[in-house]
């Protein structure tokens, strides 16, 4: 616990930490932004709205749809990107600061120094979309009330439809927490091939675009029409979408349940390899 | 390959110099001991523990650093000694303001790392190895990049360690540092020891010393003691009488000289300086002798 409490110190004084977390919170902002100044309007004859205007259509009953609407344009990029600002530098930077060999010949072990700040990157992640989160209810409540949400009647994608009228206040509150909490899976995983990376590559700048790069690969195939269904629910693109199984009158826990297994299946594999690769690792610099 | 065949008895209590010139493999050396990279084959023993076999708890009583040590530049030295002392397991929090005084820092402790010269940053290592209570610090070249009153200062500081019987092995290219603070000594070129023990080993095993002498006719001196045999004279090129001799030989000389009627202005004793044996070892190639220690 000391050295993971140390890589939270670290973090805490490192200004990238800072601009991901003011970042985190200034994604709402921007999209309240934006639908102040182009709100969003009714179709014409009852036509079938797309997911995300269904979204911008409830933000005129009611601000608290703010982090949804956020997270539903920056899931794949934005906050992967936010993420990968510690994930991608963590061990990297021990490189660069050449502080490698330092910490490294005092009386903790490579194992316990790299859990440190595996633990210490999904402490960001979560604070990342805690801050996310909050910032968006507040500023959306701020912004255009905290009232109950009304998504109604209208297919949201991928077979989800939304046919609840109205969602309380406390409901929408909870909710927001159960989707950040599945979103938080494949951000942890895709962050764990950031951090893996960073662990091989002792190259800061190269573990973000990397990270980013696999994310992207996830979608391209994703996207691809031959590409079955039976495959893409296995893909981390499909978990980071998953989260809006938690905004249909039911909420599909067992599509929920599979993003969160899903994603602990990418994030092991890295984080094994990492360690692996940490141990063994000669530290010339 | 950057070592061959190193083998290196440090003695308890002493100040062990590691001299070599850049790239023999010094560096490499105290990496290994260090655990901070693997031989490809054979061991590296402190303390008779082998930090590959032992992990961390082979360096229990040991600290050090290689090359410039390194420390977060967002954190103040102060902080970053606590963050030692806590990967260190704690003891050594209350340490810190002692090591810091040690090393005199205290007045920069609390400022942040990054705005530290190269000589704060020296002294900031010694002190994060202090901090472990060490019996056997590993120094590498610790007054690199140091102005002149900066290296004045770190040999300073480690000739007052050394006085407290800590065993330090310090590994240094620099001739004067080694000759200066070192009991013992073992020079390394191309990967190999080419010699380890005392000062005056090393110059008793290559060449050793000698007397020279300024007289008033050289060439009636070397005449006088030719048939003298526990000592070999020959003129030098400045004309001087060198006398290859212990002191008893060297007396003998002196009285020779006497009887013949040769005026002595001035003798003085001619040992070969480390840096002419330093050259002959690491640059005259595998002809070199080693001494054991």
């Amino acid at each position: 616990m000391t050295a993971y409490a140390w890589e939270l110190r670290k973090l805490v004084a490192q200004r990238r930490t800072l601009i991901g977390l003011v970042a985190a919170a200034l994604i709402p902002a921007a999209f309240a932004v934006g639908l102040a100044v182009n709100p969003a309007k009714p179709t014409q004859g009852g036509a079938q709205l797309d997911p995300e205007n269904v979204l911008a259509l409830a933000y005129n009953s009611s601000g608290l749809i703010l982090p949804f609407i956020a997270l539903f344009f920056s899931s794949l990029v934005l906050l992967p990107l936010l993420a990968g600002l510690v994930a991608g530098d963590i061990v990297a930077a021990e490189d660069a600061n050449q502080t490698l060999k330092t910490v490294l010949t005092r009386s903790t072990s490579r194992l316990r120094l790299l859990a440190a700040k595996a633990g210490a990157t999904a402490t960001y992640v979560l604070t990342l979309l805690v801050i996310f989160g909050t910032s968006g209810v507040v500023i959306g409540a701020v912004a255009a009330g905290a009232h109950p949400v009304t998504l109604g009647g209208v297919p949201l994608g991928a077979g989800l439809v939304l046919t609840a009228p109205t969602i309380g206040v406390t409901d929408i509150l909870g909710r927001l927490g159960l989707v950040l909490l599945v979103y938080a899976g494949p951000l942890l995983a895709v962050s764990a091939w950031g951090f893996l990376l960073s662990a091989v590559t002792r190259n800061s700048a190269a573990s973000i675009v990397g990270m980013l790069v696999f994310s992207f690969a996830n979608q391209i195939i994703g996207f691809l029409p031959s590409i079955p269904e039976s495959v893409t629910k296995w893909l981390l693109t499909d978990q980071f979408t998953a989260w809006q199984a938690a905004l249909g009158t039911q909420i599909d826990f067992s599509a929920l349940w599979r993003a969160v297994g899903v994603s602990v299946l990418y994030a092991l594999p890295p984080l094994v390899v990492s360690a692996w690769w940490f141990v063994r690792r000669d530290v010339l610099v | 390959m950057a070592l061959d065949g190193i083998d290196l008895t440090v003695p308890t209590g002493s100040v062990y110099g590691f001299l070599g010139p850049n790239g023999a493999g010094k560096t490499t050396s105290l990496r290994i001991m260090l655990g901070l990279i693997r031989p490809t084959s054979g061991n590296a023993q402190l303390f008779g523990r082998d930090p590959q076999r032992a992990g961390i708890a082979a360096l229990d009583g040991v600290a050090g650093f290689v090359e410039n040590p390194a420390f977060y530049p967002y954190l103040s030295g102060r902080r970053n000694l606590h963050l030692l002392a806590d990967l260190d397991g704690g003891d050594g929090h209350d340490r810190v303001d002692d090591v810091l005084e040690i090393v005199d820092l205290t007045g920069r402790g609390n400022d942040r790392v990054g705005g530290y010269s190269q000589g704060m940053r020296q002294r900031l290592g010694l002190a994060g190895a202090l901090l472990r209570r060490p019996r056997l610090l590993l120094l590498d070249e610790p007054t690199n990049g140091l102005d002149p009153a900066g290296m004045r200062d770190m040999r300073s500081l480690i000739a007052e360690l050394a006085a407290t019987g800590l065993t330090v092995l310090l590994s240094s290219h620099l001739m004067v540092e080694v000759e200066q603070l070192c009991t013992e000594l073992a020079v390394i070129a191309q990967g190999r020891i080419r010699f380890a023990g005392t000062l005056p080993q090393l110059r008793d095993g290559h060449g050793g010393s000698g007397y020279r002498l300024r007289v008033t006719d050289p060439v009636l001196a070397l005449s006088a003691c030719a048939d003298l045999r526990d000592a070999r004279v020959s003129i030098g090129d400045s004309g001087d009488l060198l006398v290859d001799a212990d002191a008893d030989g060297a007396a003998r000389v002196t009285v020779c000289l006497g009887r013949a009627g040769v005026g002595i202005y001035a003798m003085s004793l001619d040992s070969p300086s480390l840096e002419s044996l330093f050259f002959d070892l690491t640059e005259g190639g595998n002809s070199a002798q080693a001494v054991a220690a």
